[in-house]
């Protein structure tokens, strides 16, 4: 009688196919006993139970595959041959990359079924081949990749202009195109208004506000966070201002910005005057209007009376206490504009994106004083999932705010819509009743006031998200200026 | 790095924390045509062990999903400051997916008994674990017995034992609907470390936080939203396709803790119909 025994490293078979390969093993001529499987401890037993060696496996690990097989002596090759062959791997061809034929593999070749718009999503190094592939093919492009250098930026959006298409990007987060979101987008209904927009979360708050009351868009055409700068001159943003002028159904058009280089802003506010459509522009940073500001001046452009966006106040509520803002923010626009509202009546607001270069943070985030954490900054977001979508860090970091008596105020943004995490209220619920719970044993009272941004047509349900914040103890604002200003009003005149 | 190609990748969020970390040398446990399986060394890291998957592979809720050629088995692979860099490879997440499926428990728990009637339904899996003993391990861990379950950790011959995926579809239960005690999910992954392979120790581990493959996500959001009985016995066939026995033991252990609302007769009466009993 022959034996073999064997610990295999790092081959793994399905439980059938080792099934399979006992049986087949096992029913060789002249074979008594053979097992393989994983050699774990239980399979150890069953290999010991069959009469095998217990010291030829002393050495196994769980990950081993244990092949153990006993013949006549005149049968032990025919059976190692037949497990061999068993054991061995499918001749199913292997794959090698994403979509599977006859899915286009190439940008070319997916054109060939038609369309008239490319979503870029590669890393940035390789973005520019690829847009520059669907504008050639004479289709606009939304690239949603970051890291492209700014002179690919420039060059894309010239070689745009001569085919008359439009560059939406590079970090192109939100579009609505055809009534299609496109990234991160809200459920919005259709409507009279034209959105250019070089702010994603900018553009996400005053469609939501428009929203609230009854008015919808036509489309939200994203430029990229640098469009109006000096270097790039709104080239998309002067493209897309004329692209919706020239679309009927758009009977207004918003322009929406973070503050941009003077010039730039010139020649934007220039081009607005000379469009047939009416239009706004909006410039949204310190000293400037915010973004429900905006909101109220288109809606008094189409005729309606705006007003108040929807609060949702919690149980219990206490007035001001002394202490600091804390913001933890996953929009980046949001942030600017809570950190303006706030800088103009409290002062110096620490921030990794700070309002002025004196007041940043260093790198471990944290400040005695007033801070806002914009956690979508590409910085804090390097191989992690947007905050949008994985709330893990800023989970942490309300716990740790919630046991400084020095946090008077939590301030957050929640951004709903596809693309958003599913249901942020199910882990922001609990991280907040918990906040305010170990304040409450730390001996201080900790407000928590959120900025909510959604459509009532969002997936996560608008309201159903605002309520279950505000029965945590979060006073709940579809306005992200109002709950930036809800926040000033608990802590102003109380600076330690 | 010169000459690395940087390929795009699909990452679950239980892995995220491990790809953001510092950077760390792990090693490539095995490998299949579809996936390979990567051991982490660093203690108190999220997950032990990580999975490469191709596009076609079943997407395990400690897995990113990547294009390109797949480290072979006892190579070494870098992990973490937002990279994934293999010999001539390096991958970049660009999207992301949560494992763990956002559902009201209370209304799963409300019409969680749908699935054993299901289950009841369909053909016996001769291969995995009984239903009977997959009911009665799933039935002392919702009773706080771990007993039974340590008993079929390593149950089985392939890498991930048909016992491990029974108390696996338990634990996410058990998880997902705020009735996992500490102790329970402690006492059950230091075990899996031990008895157990590495991969399926890790999704034993990654089960107990809630996190699970989407087939069986779908089958527990069909539950939860209760609509007709069609999409629940769709999502359930779709998880019994996954690997050999892996979707029916997985579907068992989550049916053994949503039966706990079943009545004690049903529940010896479905147990009575099926051969076979837990080591």
């Amino acid at each position: 009688m022959s034996t073999k025994v064997e610990l295999r490293h790092g081959i793994y078979r399905d439980s059938v196919v080792l099934m399979q390969v006992s049986q087949a093993v096992a029913a060789c001529r002249g074979v008594t006993a053979a097992i393989v499987a994983m050699a774990t401890p239980l399979n150890i037993e069953i290999y010991e139970r069959l009469g095998f060696d217990p010291e030829a496996v002393a050495a196994a690990s769980p990950n081993d595959l244990l092949v153990a097989v006993r013949a006549e002596d005149d049968a032990i090759a025919a059976a190692t041959a037949e497990l061999e062959r068993q054991l061995a791997p499918s001749p199913t061809s292997r794959t090698d990359g994403f979509g599977s034929p006859p899915a286009p593999r190439t940008l070319a070749s997916a054109l060939r079924h038609g369309g008239s718009l490319a979503l870029i999503s590669v890393p940035g190094q390789h973005a520019f081949v690829e847009a520059m592939d669907a504008i050639q093919a004479g289709v606009s492009v939304m690239l949603f990749s970051d890291n492209v250098p700014i002179e690919q930026e420039i060059v894309l959006k010239d070689e745009a202009a001569c085919h008359e298409v439009l560059v939406m990007g590079p970090d192109c987060g939100t579009a609505v195109v055809g009534g299609l979101g496109l990234g991160f987008a809200n459920a919005l209904r259709p409507g009279p208004v034209g959105m250019v927009a070089a702010s994603g979360t900018g553009a996400q708050e005053v469609t939501c506000l428009l929203d609230a009351e009854g008015v919808g868009v036509t489309a939200v055409l994203g430029v990229g966070g640098r469009d109006l700068s000096a270097a790039v001159g709104g080239r998309s943003t002067l493209a897309a201002m004329r692209v919706l002028d020239e679309h009927r159904a758009t009977e207004f058009i918003a322009v929406l910005s973070k503050p941009p280089d003077p010039k730039v802003a010139e020649a934007v506010r220039a081009a607005a005057q000379r469009l047939s459509t009416p239009s706004l522009v909006s410039f949204v940073g310190m000293g400037q209007g915010d973004l429900t500001a905006a909101t109220a001046q288109i809606l008094a452009a189409l005729g309606r009376t705006p007003t108040a966006p929807p609060e949702w106040r919690p149980p219990y509520e206490r007035g001001p206490r002394a202490g600091f803002i804390r913001g933890l923010f996953s929009g980046g626009t949001l942030c600017d504009e809570a950190m303006a509202i706030a800088a103009e009546r409290l002062g110096p607001i620490a921030s990794n994106t700070p309002l002025q270069p004196a007041w940043v943070l260093g790198a471990d985030l944290h400040a005695s004083g007033h801070l806002m954490i914009d956690f979508g900054d590409d910085r804090l977001t390097a191989g992690r999932p947007h905050p949008m979508i994985d709330q893990s860090l800023r989970l942490e970091r309300i716990a740790q705010e919630a046991s400084d008596p020095a946090c008077a105020v939590l301030l957050l943004d929640v951004v709903l819509g596809y693309g958003a995490h599913r249901d942020p209220a199910s882990e922001l619920a609990p991280a907040i009743a918990a906040a305010r719970e170990r304040a409450q044993r730390g001996g201080h009272d900790l407000a928590v006031v959120v900025s909510l941004v959604g459509s009532l047509s969002d997936p996560q349900g608008r309201d159903a998200t605002a309520e279950t914040l505000a029965a945590a103890g979060a006073s709940v604002h579809l306005s992200n200026a109002a709950a930036a200003r809800t926040a000033v009003n608990l802590v102003e005149g109380a600076g330690r | 790095m010169s000459q690395t190609q940087l390929l795009p990748a699909w990452a679950s969020t239980a892995v995220g924390e491990l790809l953001r970390g510092r950077g760390q040398d792990a090693t490539v446990l095995g490998s299949t045509r579809v996936a390979s399986y990567l051991s982490v060394p660093e203690p108190g890291s999220s997950t032990p062990v990580i999975a490469l998957l191709s596009e076609q592979a079943v997407r395990l809720p400690i897995a990113v999903t990547v294009a390109g050629t797949l480290p072979e088995a006892g190579s070494t692979v870098r992990i973490g400051d937002g990279l994934i860099v293999a010999h001539d490879h390096a991958w970049r997440p660009v999207r992301w997916w949560d494992p763990r499926p956002h559902l009201v428990a209370g209304d799963l728990l409300r019409h969680g008994p749908e699935l054993l009637e299901v289950l009841k339904d369909e053909p016996p899996c001769l291969l995995g674990l009984s239903l009977a003993d997959a009911l009665s391990v799933a039935g002392a861990l919702a009773a706080g017995d771990v007993g039974p379950a340590l008993a079929v950790i390593g149950l089985g011959p392939g890498l991930t034992p048909a016992g491990d995926d029974v108390v696996a579809g338990a634990l996410a239960v058990l998880s997902l609907c705020g009735g996992l005690d500490d102790a329970v999910r402690d006492s059950i992954r230091l075990h899996a470390a031990t008895h157990t392979t590495a991969l399926s120790a890790a999704l034993v581990a990654a089960a107990g936080r809630g996190q699970v493959i989407p087939q069986a996500a779908a089958v527990l959001a069909a539950l939860a939203t209760r609509g007709p009985s069609g999409p629940l016995r769709a999502a359930v066939a779709e998880l019994f396709r996954v690997g050999a026995t892996s979707g029916h033991d997985l579907c068992a252990g989550m049916a053994g803790i949503l039966a706990r609302s079943v009545s004690a007769e049903a529940f010896r009466s479905i147990g009575g119909a099926c051969t076979g009993s837990p080591r």
